[in-house]
C-alpha cells in the first residue's frame, strides 16, 4: 500500500506521464488550401497560415508538444541526475563521488559542444523525443550537483541521524528521509530546466534538428518572411524600454528607502 | 585498562565494554583527536552517566559505540568497542544495521529535529517497528507504545505529524521508537537539554520508569549535574577528550576527588543555597588541535603544579572503584581551605 504521505507526489507524477503521452499524440489541423492566409475572423480568431491551417490551433498544438517534450526531458535529466547525485553523496569523498565530479565538470565546460558533436552525427534521423535523451545526457550535472551538496547536507540532520540509529537501511533511508527533504529543492530546478529546454526545442526546431512539424522553432523559421514583412520587432523595442523603465523606478524607490533608513539611524544615533 | 570489574556478581559480562577508544576527525589532510584513550564499561541494568563540557567528547563516544559518525571526517584511531560480547568497531555496515535497533538504541537532544517532519509520528514508530520486530508492526503495537511512555489519546495522536506536538510530547515520541525494537541499552544524549524544566522532570522519571520495568541499561549524557544525582548509578567526568574521574554516583557527588569535577559542583547553582557565591572555571575548554601539553586540565587548575604542563596523568584506582586521572587529588584548592 502507498504510504499517505506519498500521494501528492504520485499524482504529480502520473499528471506528468498523463501530459508527455498525451502531448505525444497531439496533431495539427490538416491543410486547408481553400482558406489559405485568412485575416482574424470570429471562425479563426488569429487568421489562418498560408497552408490554411488555424493559427490559434497550431500554436495551442505547438505549446503542447513543447510542454510534452520539454516535460519528457527534464524528467529524464532529474531521473539521471537525481541517481548519479545520490551515489555520489553515498560515496562522498571515495573514487566514484570523485569520477562523478571530475565528469560533471567535464560536461559543464564541453557540454554544448557534445550536444553539437552528437547532434550533428545523428541530426537527420533523431526526432524530439530521442533528442530529449541527448539532452538528459549532457544536462544531468546541473541536478546531479545539487543533488549531491542537499543530500549530504540533509543526511548530517539530526532526522536522518535519527533514524541511521535505529537501524534504516541506506536504500530506505534515501528513499523516506532524504528525497522527501530535497523535492522542495529541486521543485525550483526542475522549473528552471523545463523553461530551459522549452527555449532549447524551439532554438533547436529553428535551426532544423529534432524538428517537429509542429514545435515552436519550426513555427518560427516558418513565420521568418512574415516577421520581417512587419516589423513586429519594434514590439520588443518597445517592451524592453519599457523594463528598463521599470527597473530604473523600481532602483531609484530603493535608494530612497534605503537613504531614509541610513538617516534616521544617523539620527537616532546622535539621539542617543 | 579496565576502570571496573568485568564480570557482575551474578556471572553476566558488562553489556558494554569501551577499552581505550581513541577518536578523531580529519582537517586539512590532519588527524585530530577528540576523544584520547576513553574506557568505561556498563553492566547490565544500571544507568551510567557521561558527564563533561561541551565539546568534550561525550556524544563522540556515544556515537561512536554503533558508528554512527560520518566517516570521512571521522576515524576510529584505536581500541575497542564490546557492545554484547561483539566488538562494534570491526564490523561491517550490515552487522552494525543489526546491531542499531535491536541492541542499542538512541534519544537524541532535540526531540524536534530528529523526527522527520514531513511523516506522521505513527508512521515513523512503524518503520522501527518493520525493521526489528515486522510481526508486530500494527497499530495496536504503536498505541501500546506511545501509551507506555505516556503520550494521551494515542489513537488521535499517531496521526500528528511531529510540527503539532510539543517538545515534551516529541520526546516521549523519541523514546516510543527507540523502544519499539527492545533495544538492551539506550543511549540518551541528554535527553532534558531542549526542554523546560517540568517536562524534563518527566522525562527522566519516564526513563526510569523503563529501566524498572523492562530492565534496559542506560548510557546517559549530560552536562547536568543535577541530573547526575537524580538517575545515575555510576558516572564518569570527561574533560577534552579524557576521563577525569569514574566512581559510583553518590560517592563522586559526595566526594569529588579531581580538580575538575570539584570545579564542576562548585560551579553548579543549588536550591537553598542562595547567599553561597558560584565559583566559576577560569579560562576555556582546550580546543582539540591545541590540546595543552601534560595534564590537559592544568592550565584551568587551581591545584596545578610545575610538573602538570609536562606529565600527562594516568587514570588511577585511588580508592575501590573510585578513579582519578590526577596525581594531587588529595591536595585541597586554595578556596576550599
Amino acid at each position: 500500500m502507498i504510504r499517505r504521505e506519498y500521494m501528492a507526489w504520485l499524482i504529480g507524477v502520473v499528471v506528468a506521464a498523463i501530459l508527455i503521452v498525451g502531448s505525444a499524440g497531439v496533431v495539427p489541423p490538416p491543410p486547408n488550401t481553400q482558406q489559405a492566409s485568412l485575416s482574424p475572423s470570429a471562425a479563426h480568431v488569429l487568421g489562418t497560415a498560408p497552408d490554411g491551417r488555424d493559427m490559434l490551433l497550431l500554436c495551442v498544438t505547438a505549446m503542447i508538444r513543447a510542454a510534452g517534450e520539454s516535460l519528457w526531458a527534464t524528467t529524464l535529466t532529474v531521473v539521471i541526475g537525481l541517481a548519479i547525485g545520490m551515489i555520489a553523496a553515498t560515496f562522498a569523498g571515495r573514487p566514484a563521488d570523485k569520477v562523478q565530479g571530475v565528469i560533471a565538470k567535464l560536461l559543464d565546460c564541453a557540454g554544448p559542444f557534445l550536444l553539437a558533436a552528437c547532434l550533428a552525427s545523428v541530426a537527420p534521423r533523431i526526432n524530439s523525443w530521442k533528442l530529449a535523451v541527448f539532452l538528459a545526457l549532457v544536462a544531468w550535472p546541473n541536478v546531479s550537483t545539487v543533488v549531491r551538496s542537499e543530500a549530504l547536507a540533509i543526511s548530517r540532520m539530526a532526522y536522518v541521524e535519527a533514524a541511521r540509529a535505529v537501524g534504516v537501511k541506506p536504500l530506505r533511508l534515501a528513499l523516506n528521509h532524504v528525497l522527501p527533504a530535497m523535492l522542495d529543492r529541486l521543485a525550483p530546478l526542475c522549473f528552471g530546466l523545463f523553461g530551459g529546454f522549452v527555449a532549447l526545442y524551439g532554438a533547436l526546431g529553428f535551426i532544423g534538428v529534432g524538428v517537429t512539424e509542429q514545435g515552436l522553432g519550426f513555427m518560427l523559421f516558418d513565420a521568418q518572411s512574415f516577421i520581417r514583412s512587419v516589423p513586429w520587432y519594434w514590439m520588443s523595442c518597445f517592451g524592453a524600454f519599457l523594463s528598463l523603465l521599470l527597473f530604473s523606478a523600481g532602483m531609484i524607490w530603493m535608494f530612497k528607502k534605503l537613504h531614509a533608513q541610513f538617516v534616521s539611524a544617523d539620527l537616532e544615533r546622535n539621539r542617543l | 585498562m579496565k576502570l571496573r570489574e568485568t564480570e557482575s556478581a551474578d556471572g553476566l559480562k558488562p553489556l558494554l565494554e569501551v577499552n581505550e577508544l581513541k577518536v578523531g576527525f580529519e582537517r586539512d589532510g590532519k588527524s585530530i583527536c577528540v576523544v584520547d584513550g576513553v574506557s568505561f564499561c556498563v553492566k547490565r541494568g544500571e544507568t551510567f552517566c557521561l558527564v563533561g563540557e561541551s565539546g568534550c567528547g561525550k556524544t563522540v563516544t556515544a556515537l561512536s559505540i554503533a558508528k554512527l559518525l560520518a566517516t570521512p571526517p571521522a576515524q576510529w584511531l584505536g581500541g575497542q568497542i564490546l557492545l554484547n560480547g561483539q566488538d562494534t568497531l570491526q564490523m561491517q555496515e550490515r552487522e552494525l544495521r543489526q546491531v542499531r535497533g535491536s541492541v542499542i538504541s538512541y534519544i537524541f537532544q532535540e526531540p524536534g529535529a530528529s523526527l522527520n517532519p514531513a511523516f506522521s509520528v505513527g508512521s515513523q514508530v512503524k518503520d522501527a517497528l518493520k525493521l526489528h520486530r515486522p510481526d508486530d508492526a500494527t497499530d495496536s503495537e504503536i498505541v501500546r507504545l506511545l501509551t507506555a511512555v505516556g503520550i494521551a489519546a494515542p489513537e488521535l495522536r499517531m496521526r500528528d505529524c511531529p510540527g503539532e506536538l510539543s517538545g515534551g510530547m516529541q520526546q516521549r515520541v523519541m523514546i516510543a521508537i527507540a523502544l519499539a525494537s527492545n533495544p538492551k541499552l539506550l543511549v540518551a544524549d541528554e535527553p532534558t537539554t531542549a526542554l523546560d524544566v517540568t517536562i524534563q522532570a518527566q522525562i527522566l522519571e519516564l526513563l526510569q520508569e523503563i529501566k524498572r520495568r523492562l530492565g534496559t541499561t542506560i548510557l546517559l549524557i549530560t552536562h547536568n549535574l543535577a541530573i547526575v544525582s537524580e538517575i545515575a548509578d555510576h558516572v564518569a567526568v570527561m574533560y577534552a577528550g579524557q576521563i577525569v574521574e569514574s566512581a559510583p554516583a553518590m560517592e563522586l557527588l559526595r566526594r569529588p576527588l579531581h580538580p575538575y569535577t570539584k570545579a564542576l559542583i562548585a560551579a553548579m547553582p543549588r536550591l537553598g543555597h542562595v547567599t553561597e557565591k558560584l565559583i566559576p572555571i577560569r579560562g576555556v575548554v582546550p580546543s582539540p588541535n591545541a590540546v595543552p601539553s601534560g595534564c590537559r586540565f592544568h592550565p584551568r587548575c587551581t591545584l596545578a603544579q610545575p610538573d602538570c604542563s609536562q606529565t600527562a596523568p594516568e587514570l588511577k584506582e585511588v580508592e575501590p572503584g573510585h578513579w582519578v586521572r590526577c596525581p594531587y587529588w588529595q591536595r585541597s584548592a586554595p578556596s576550599e581551605k
